[in-house]
């Protein structure tokens, strides 16, 4: 690749999940070899790659690796065909599994990954919880029994995004930039980013920016 | 309406094709991509002879007339290879190589073949062309003023609705001061000009609008006088502020559904994209097509072309994907 007219893009599933996957990437010391940006929701996936296809950076050919990214969920394996379908759709490739990555004729190699982990149930605020419990469990202890004391309250379970949340609020910095403010929580408060829980991810973002040559 | 357009060995194309082509096509892409060369295809395969003799100063305001032959010989990408081509569903434009560096163009429509034009030791001579499509075209610079008072003079006395309806869209998509328009040469001027009556004071020359009004009411006029069934204008949205691009387009696709015309455009403008998009999303039916056109980074050589329309473009204004 060169660095100074190749694109490796990877495609996030909203903001909060490409906050997360630059950070790792910073802690990897890749991220300057990746470019990120993030899609709407993921009912919305399929457009934005047939919409990614016909951009300038794509019919030049000047992206060449495309990680595609996003959540499981309840449901990993409709997960998988819907993100495995919308990049046949738009780019004509066929994907055999996460993570491996296959050539497209006149455009970028594609991968995608589903997080957690395939087949597994879940979303990236699933791994970062778990690397940031890691790190932090004794935060974390507060956390569960304030999440317990508000499941007790309203009788029912909380999402797990929920638990995202209050932990990012909790790592908040004072300043009135820093609340509400994922990135400033990710950095004041950071998850365990060698956490194998990050591993199969960690791989994927590694192959885009070149870093290990993709099988 | 033309379907499809495919130049092959063209200007600075190898082989493109752009499928699917819409009422409304705007041509996109970054500089030296060849937009313009599109609409010099376009004018080979459906002009005039009188558009076809002018044609190499047409967009290319600098060429002097001593570039003209060379302008000819130049028109095949690789002059050694084979002639160039240029295809649409109602025919093609072709060239044939003969010994000793002839060069014949011909056109082949309906079954029937003719010569349009020989190349000669760079010296070009037209010969001829079938039934072509009426054409019209509008470069970036601007027309003289006289030649667009004259449009406006050939729909006035003898069309009254289309007069109307004129003054009604230059009053909706430039000026909503305007109240009417008006053929005159006044004691004391040497031609006749357009007169705009803004409903305070004396009317004023068209010319003293500024260049979105002259723009805008250069292209209507050129639609209503010559009836076109193809319009071709480069860098259309020239002279015309952002905020009045919507209600631009939202005029100019009436017409060209009322008059029955396909419009082929250039455009170097996000907020022109944009407007073109949320204009036609807005019709019955969806009018517009965007032909994109990007050369290759890893062969600079190369062009290749694509087309997109709707669903692309609402997911790239959603998703702000810079479609440029």
């Amino acid at each position: 690749m060169n660095p100074a007219t190749d694109i490796a893009l990877v495609l996030c599933e909203g903001r909060d999940d490409q906050r997360v996957m630059e950070a790792l990437a910073e802690h990897e010391s890749i991220g300057g070899r990746l470019t990120f940006e993030h899609y709407a929701e993921s009912g919305t996936l399929a457009a934005h790659l047939r919409t990614l296809s016909k951009r300038g950076d794509f019919q030049q050919g000047r992206v060449r690796s495309l990680l595609v990214t996003r959540d499981a969920d309840d449901d990993p394996g409709n997960r998988w065909t819907s993100v495995r379908d919308a990049v046949h759709r738009a780019f004509g490739v066929e994907l055999s599994a996460p993570g491996d990555w296959s050539p497209c004729d006149s455009g970028p190699r594609i991968a995608a990954w589903v997080n957690p982990q395939p087949g597994e149930p879940g979303m990236i605020e699933t791994v970062c919880l778990a690397a940031a419990r890691s790190r932090s469990p004794q935060l974390f202890s507060c956390i569960d029994d304030f999440m317990s004391c508000v499941e007790s309250a309203q009788r029912g379970p909380l999402h797990e995004k929920a638990r995202f949340h209050i932990w990012s609020i909790v790592a908040q910095g004072p300043g009135a930039q820093d609340r509400l403010s994922l990135a400033a929580a990710l950095d004041r408060l950071p998850p365990d980013w060698s956490d194998p829980s990050f591993d199969g991810l960690r791989k994927s973002l590694r192959e885009a920016a070149g870093e290990i040559p993709a099988i | 309406m033309i379907q499809f357009l495919e130049l092959k060995n063209f200007r600075a194309f190898e082989h493109i094709r752009f499928e699917d082509l819409g009422r409304a096509n705007l041509i996109i892409g970054g500089n030296n991509t060849g937009k313009t060369s599109v609409l010099e295809a376009l004018v080979l395969k459906l002009g005039s002879g009188r558009q076809l003799k002018a044609l190499p100063s047409t967009f290319r305001e600098q060429i002097q007339n001593d570039e003209f032959p060379s302008y000819w010989s130049l028109l095949a990408r690789n002059s050694d290879w084979e002639g160039f081509r240029i295809e649409t569903d109602q025919g093609r434009v072709f060239e044939e190589l003969h010994p000793h560096g002839h060069r014949q163009i011909l056109e082949e429509a309906q079954g029937k073949r003719s010569s349009l034009g020989n190349l000669q030791k760079d010296q070009f001579s037209l010969s001829g062309f079938g039934p072509r499509i009426p054409t019209s075209i509008i470069p970036t610079k601007a027309s003289p003023p006289g030649f667009i008072a004259d449009l406006f003079n050939q729909i006035a006395p003898l069309n009254p609705e289309n007069e109307d309806r004129l003054q009604q869209l230059i009053r909706e998509s430039i000026e909503p001061r305007l109240k009417r328009l008006r053929y005159a040469r006044p004691k004391g001027t040497r031609t006749h000009l357009v007169y705009v009556d803004l409903g305070s004071g004396p009317m004023l020359p068209f010319t003293q609008l500024g260049q979105a009004f002259c723009r805008v009411l250069e292209i209507y006029c050129e639609i209503f006088a010559s009836q076109p069934k193809v319009i071709l204008i480069d860098e259309i949205e020239n002279g015309l502020y952002y905020e009045g691009l919507p209600d631009f387009w939202n005029g100019l696709y009436e017409v060209l559904e009322d008059q029955d015309v396909q419009l082929f455009a250039t455009t170097h403008s996000r907020e022109c994209m944009e407007a073109a998009h949320k204009a036609a999303a807005a019709r019955k039916e969806y009018p517009l097509r965007y032909l994109r056109l990007d050369r290759r980074a890893d062969d600079p050589q190369k062009i290749v072309a694509t087309t997109f329309g709707q669903e692309e473009m609402e997911t790239a204004i959603r998703s702000e994907i810079e479609m440029r």
